[in-house]
């Protein structure tokens, strides 16, 4: 932080208002840091106050919310502001205009700057020798922009002004531009631009010594407290990704080792029930609820595995060509026993060629997912799979003939663990609708029952063909 | 019933692999079974060339990646369709070309989905003739 030598010897941070009494300005390049606007116009009024009040002058380059705010600020310490404007003793310009005079292909440019800037100044120099100051804010629009390398050598430029005509000049940035731990360098940056560095409102506005010590001490300790805090955060991100990391490695061993025992029985299972055409029907049924068991169990295995991977904000997945109908017939054949055991029809119609980019995968799992619902509360009815494709997007009816879904359970029931029925009716750990939102939002599609009249639900979902490209 | 055509299974879990090859012979396909992809190279040299290669992932000894590697430098059998039989979820390169496979399944997979897929894929076994002008 600069500083200046108090008349007792002590250090003690510098003020506009002090430092740069009327009659003697002391040349120099201020900057000030700032967070709220009425400190932001208090502190530019008390900077030019002493010299536009005077017989000098006072150059403000500044939004024009900015230069209202300034012009009555110098009004309230005495300035008559429309008479100073017409002697021309008060010069507000626009900061965006003037801004814009000093870019050659979206750049600052030292040929414009030199075009515009430099003969004012001059003119300046000119009537009111040593008598004038000038405060912008082009550079804090600049960084505002994004456009920081440009704020740097815009205040270059104005540093080379002033080494030749040597007057005051203050120009402000807020200082929530330097919000984050990442901003310390350029902060630095900027303070090295600058003979002079005042600090935010906290600081500056403590009139009482004491009072101000007691300040700097605070915001010390806050600092140290923030910068142990951005610490420690850094440290329990790194062990949350270390975690993270630990928890995907489980669970592909986690799903290797399910599946593949579950792989054995399934197939064994239902290889069973084919070579049980002779059987007698005691010993078939039992095969069958053996089978149906072993399904319940590989959707249950699914749906926990699925349910950490989706669980994150943004749904992991690996994007192929895919067919729609291929989907769809997959889904069928998984669920072809269960279709028996739950004494509904299925009925599919799709339309040919319907491909995208998908997670294939993963939309077997939805259809899946919306068809095991279906024949859950089907009530042994027709159970309708549709899909077809529209304006570039594909479309996946899925209809029973069930109770349907009440109006006021219609986007509850896509919530995680959300039950249609009471555990003791049916079975599901109540994730499958879940898991079927988070996939097909994760596509950059939707999924929604449909307002239809009559009994039964019938679930629509709607998908990009190239959700990359609909980003 | 599929008369004429080889498959080749290569599958470590012998729960697995049995039940497959009992299916799948009884749909009338011959089956013959490795347990790892060191042991498939070997059946690859012996046997009529296969009309589909069902391969696994996570093997000992010599894995399903492995296995493809080699067999790709194979003009031989190098063009024989492979399906990778998966209890992981691939990432994007393997599906798009790491692997080259001509369709993935993954596991637990039902017998009517592996049935329907193996139809689709496999090739007839060509016979001697066909074969030894190859």
């Amino acid at each position: 932080m600069s500083s200046s030598l108090a008349a007792d010897g002590a250090q003690r941070p510098l003020s506009p208002a002090t430092d740069w009494p009327p009659g003697s300005p002391a040349p120099g390049h201020l900057v000030q840091f700032y967070a709220d606007e009425a400190f932001l116009a208090a502190t530019v009024a008390d900077f030019l106050a002493p010299a536009v009040a005077g017989s000098g002058a006072a150059v403000v380059v500044a939004t024009p919310e900015h230069r209202e705010a300034i012009s009555g600020a110098l009004a309230s310490r005495g300035v008559e502001v429309p008479a100073a404007i017409l002697e021309g003793r008060l010069i507000l310009c626009d900061a965006r205009e003037t801004l814009c005079r000093l870019l050659r292909h979206g750049r600052v440019d030292e040929g414009c700057f030199q075009a515009s800037v430099v003969p004012l100044i001059e003119r300046l120099a000119l009537r009111f020798p040593g008598h004038f100051r000038v405060y912008g804010e082009m550079v804090d629009l600049l960084w505002g922009d994004g456009a920081r390398q440009d704020a740097l050598r815009l205040e270059a430029l104005w540093n080379g002004l002033l080494a030749r005509q040597g007057f005051p000049l203050l120009c402000t940035y807020r200082l929530e531009r330097f919000a984050s731990a990442g901003d310390g360098e350029e902060f630095a940056r900027v303070c090295v631009g600058h003979s002079h560095v005042l600090p935010a409102e906290s600081y500056t506005r403590e009139d009482d010594e004491e009072a101000r010590r007691r300040e700097v001490s605070r915001l010390q300790q806050q600092a140290l407290a923030l910068q142990q805090e951005v610490r420690r955060r850094r440290e329990a991100e790194e062990e949350l990704r270390r975690a993270l990391a630990v928890r995907d490695e489980f669970l592909v061993l986690a799903g290797h080792e399910l599946r593949t025992p579950l792989t054995a029985l399934q197939l064994q299972a239902q290889f069973l029930l084919t070579l049980a055409e002779g059987v007698s029907e005691p010993v078939r049924g039992r095969l069958d609820r053996l089978e149906g068991q072993v399904a319940r169990l590989a959707e249950v295995v699914e749906d926990m595995l699925a349910a950490f991977r989706l669980s994150e904000a943004r749904v992991p997945l690996v994007l192929a060509e895919a067919d729609l109908k291929d989907i769809v017939t997959a889904a069928a054949d998984r669920l072809a026993d269960s279709v028996r055991r739950s004494g509904c029809s299925v009925r599919i119609v799709t339309e040919e060629g319907i491909r995208g980019r998908w997670d294939g995968p993963r939309l077997t799992q939805v259809v899946t997912n919306l068809m095991t619902n279906a024949l859950k509360f089907g009530r042994g009815g027709l159970v309708e799979v549709r899909a077809a494709s529209k304006d570039g997007r594909a479309l996946l009816w899925v209809r029973d003939e069930g109770p349907g879904v009440a109006p006021e359970a219609r986007e509850r029931i896509f919530e995680r663990f959300h039950r249609a029925v009471p555990f003791t009716h049916a079975s599901g750990l109540g994730l499958g609708l879940w898991i079927a939102r988070r996939i097909v939002e994760g596509h950059g599609g939707r999924i929604a029952v449909e307002n239809r009249p009559g009994p039964g639900a019938t679930f629509l979902v709607e998908l990009p063909l190239n959700p990359e490209k609909e980003g | 019933m599929q008369r004429g055509k080889t498959v080749l299974l290569v599958e470590d879990d012998p729960d697995i692999a049995d039940t497959m090859a009992d299916v799948l012979r009884e749909s009338g396909y011959t089956v013959h079974c490795a347990a790892d992809g060191r042991e498939a190279l070997g059946l690859l040299a012996r046997i009529p060339r296969p009309g589909l290669i069902l391969l696994d992932l996570m093997m000992p000894s010599m894995d399903g990646y492995a296995f493809r590697q080699q067999q790709q430098r194979d003009p031989r059998v190098a063009d024989i369709p492979v399906v990778v039989m998966t209890a992981c979820r691939p990432t994007e390169n393997q599906i798009a070309g790491e692997l080259d496979c001509a369709a993935w399944i993954h596991k637990p997979f039902a017998l009517k989905e592996l049935i329907a897929l193996v139809a689709r894929l496999c090739r007839p076994t060509p016979t001697n003739a066909a074969a030894a002008g190859r």
